[in-house]
């Protein structure tokens, strides 16, 4: 066999038109292309990849030819549309924003990063959102949840629940002093959460769920929780979140003595004249959490009590303001950062939470930050959750002795009326 | 260390510990003829452990740990004894229960389960050569679109326990890129993993809820993938509630 004839003999085409010498040249090119390091161990993949592709007959797409779809081309789009829009000028009002990338520098000290761009177009976001609606806005941190995750921002409640029943809902000076609006992500929309209620913080620390990223989804729980969605439920954590991590170094916040009597408040100090040092502040006792701690009830001020009426209920001790976080258990874990050898008396001071892993505070010079980026719950340290048990079953209905027997009532009837056409004219 | 796929977790190292870090994971690397990557954060109550693995061409790696306390000098990890999952406190000579027993060893055990349950490679990473052995794939091109969003794409990267996928490496004749590795997707419970697009839609992540902070991130249609945990090293035994 010469060796024409030997080519010949590769290139006989089989019933798909195609040769086993047009496949060998294929998969050479490919390897003297690619050069991949190990091209003897891995020619049988090469050339199996290269059946894959052999039959699909690349010709360019002539005109009037539908475009191939991409799914992610829509979803990509979109985002770059959102994008834009957070460079373009707007009508500006009133409004103040945080100096996220001054901020940044310090969440990443404590481990936290979204990443330069992502944390510039989230900058963007928040300052579009202060300033289209005059809100003095915090950035409060990202939520993480099973498909996406929600940042967060925060400012004063312009529209807290009306305290009219003190017993039953406080008003600003309460859990709703703030209120918070989440995103999906960087120039999406911004979604104002709900207020929150007593309730729904008191069952929303009996149950433990991670979130799914939908505001509107069910929240399915034992006890049931109040208001019933995510929303909800997302606000119920921030609300004792911001309560027990919101944590700066004593002397910014002081207790407001002008506040109505029975009322706790905290206030920031006006003129801070001394800061703490950076060896100071690696002592838990020169932190203070500064604001309103929430209670067994959910409440962070009283019900106003009627003395005459139910003395009792007063017994709930009063929770004490602006207290040390070295006081909490678990302990928070503060350092210095850069610390160790790279110390310096300008260094800035994290603390961290045990409670709430994610949340951590900074402070340096004048300045403090507090953030969270976590999953929304606290830990448990290593001990399992236990749900709440069932309630116990009802007891049946017993007359009391003094009742008499149980007489029932006669049946009423109502006769039917009947309505003619006339009477309906009439009326 | 790749920093464009750890920004995709919402974590990050912080600049004292990545340049710390770097020069550890380098002379490692060199002293022992291995490829180094980061692997994760282990959180203590006093400091944190930062994980590096070693970057074989085989399923089986070597751990390499070190404190953020000082994070230039990494040691080798010592040997797995199983314990209750516990919180660290971040100092790896505590002893737990007698002086054999220190906290490293605890620290060995939690990270290999974790790394057994939640380092993944998605589908065609790793491939079977002709002499029968997992090697990664040089011509790697990533996922595409369509099959990122697909739980069934993404698989356990470690010695499979699966029969069907023990099996797939004896069997004669070319060994498919799904067949040879556990999907996550058999993982119980179903939902343990959760699987989100990022905003933009040019990447995803994939959360294990079982090990909160259990991240793996890829690139769509790049060879840029990875795996990694940031969390306090206790696995979420609360699951079973929460989804």
């Amino acid at each position: 066999m010469s060796f024409e004839e030997a080519k010949q003999f590769l290139r006989r085409e089989d019933e798909d038109g195609s040769s086993l010498y047009e496949h060998l040249s294929r998969v050479l090119t490919k390897i003297i292309v690619e050069k991949p390091a190990n091209a003897n161990a891995m020619f049988e993949q090469i050339s199996q990849e290269m059946r894959g592709t052999e039959f699909i007959k690349k010709t360019p797409p002539a005109e009037g030819d539908q475009e191939v779809v991409r799914p992610e081309k829509e979803a990509q789009l979109e985002w770059c549309g959102t994008i834009s829009r957070l460079y373009e000028e707007m009508e500006e009002r009133e409004g103040t924003f945080p100096d996220l990338m001054t901020e940044a520098n310090l969440y990443e000290w404590a481990g936290i990063s979204f990443g330069r761009a992502e944390t510039y177009r989230l900058y963007l976001a928040i300052k579009a959102k202060a300033l289209q609606e005059g809100l003095k806005l915090r950035f409060w941190g990202k939520i993480l949840a099973r498909s996406g995750d929600y940042y967060v921002a925060q400012a004063e409640n312009s529209e807290p629940p009306s305290a009219e029943d003190v017993k039953t809902i406080e008003g600003a000076e309460g859990a709703n002093k703030y209120a918070f609006w989440v995103c999906k992500y960087a120039g999406g929309d911004w979604t104002k959460l709900p207020n929150v209620s007593p309730e729904a913080i008191v069952v929303a620390r009996q149950i433990k769920r991670y979130l799914t990223g939908d505001l509107d989804a069910k929240v399915p729980s034992y006890p049931p929780f109040p208001g019933g969605t995510e929303a909800h439920l997302v606000r119920a954590q921030i609300a004792q979140i911001t309560a027990e991590c919101c944590v700066s170094p004593a002397g910014f916040y002081q207790e407001d003595d002008e506040a109505e009597e029975g009322i706790k408040s905290i206030k920031k100090v006006d003129e801070m004249e001394d800061y703490k040092s950076m060896d100071d502040l690696k002592d838990g006792s020169n932190w203070k959490h500064h604001e309103l701690p929430i209670n067994v009830n959910g409440r962070c001020n009283q019900p106003p009590v009627d003395e005459e009426v139910d003395a009792e209920s007063a017994d709930l001790p009063d929770m004490p303001l602006l207290a040390p976080i070295a006081d909490d258990d678990p302990a928070w874990r503060i350092e210095a950062c850069p610390g160790g050898t790279g110390e310096s008396p300008d260094s800035a001071v994290v603390a961290k939470s045990l409670k709430w892993p994610g949340a951590v505070a900074a402070a340096f010079g004048n300045k403090f930050v507090n953030v969270y980026c976590g999953f929304g719950y606290s830990s448990n340290r290593g001990t399992p959750y236990q749900p709440p048990p069932i309630a116990p079953i009802q007891k049946e209905w017993a007359p009391v002795e003094e009742e008499t027997d149980l007489v029932e009532d006669e049946d009423k009837i109502t006769a039917p009326v009947f309505e003619t056409e006339g009477d309906e004219e009439e009326a | 260390m790749d920093c464009e796929l750890l920004e995709l977790t919402s974590c990050c190292l912080s600049v004292g510990e990545r340049a710390g870090l770097e020069g550890a994971m380098l002379q490692v690397a060199n002293a022992e003829g291995l490829k180094l990557r980061f692997w994760g954060r282990i959180f203590g109550d006093t400091a944190d452990y930062l994980i590096a693995v070693s970057d074989e061409k085989k399923l089986n790696r070597k751990f390499y740990y070190t404190t953020s306390h000082k994070p230039e000098k990494l040691s080798q990890m010592a040997e797995a004894k199983e314990a209750e999952f516990a919180p660290f406190s971040g100092d790896p000579s505590t002893i737990q229960e007698d002086p054999e027993f220190r906290e490293e060893h605890r620290l060995a055990f939690a990270v290999q389960k974790i790394d057994f349950d939640s380092n993944i490679a998605p589908a065609g990473a790793w491939l079977v050569d002709a002499s029968r052995q997992v090697v990664p794939n040089a011509s790697y091109q990533g996922l595409s679109h369509e099959a990122a969003l697909n739980l069934k794409s993404y698989f356990h990267s470690r010695e499979p326990r699966s029969s069907s996928a023990k099996n797939a490496t004896t069997k004669m004749g070319l060994v498919r890129a799904t067949e040879f590795l556990d999907p996550i997707a058999d993982d119980m419970p179903k939902g343990v993993f959760a699987l989100s697009l990022t905003p933009d839609a040019t990447a995803v992540t994939l959360r294990s809820l079982y090990w909160p902070g259990a991240v793996f991130v890829h690139k769509i249609n790049t060879r840029n993938y990875g795996s990694f945990y940031f969390g306090d090293g206790l696995p979420n035994s609360d699951l079973a509630f929460m989804l």
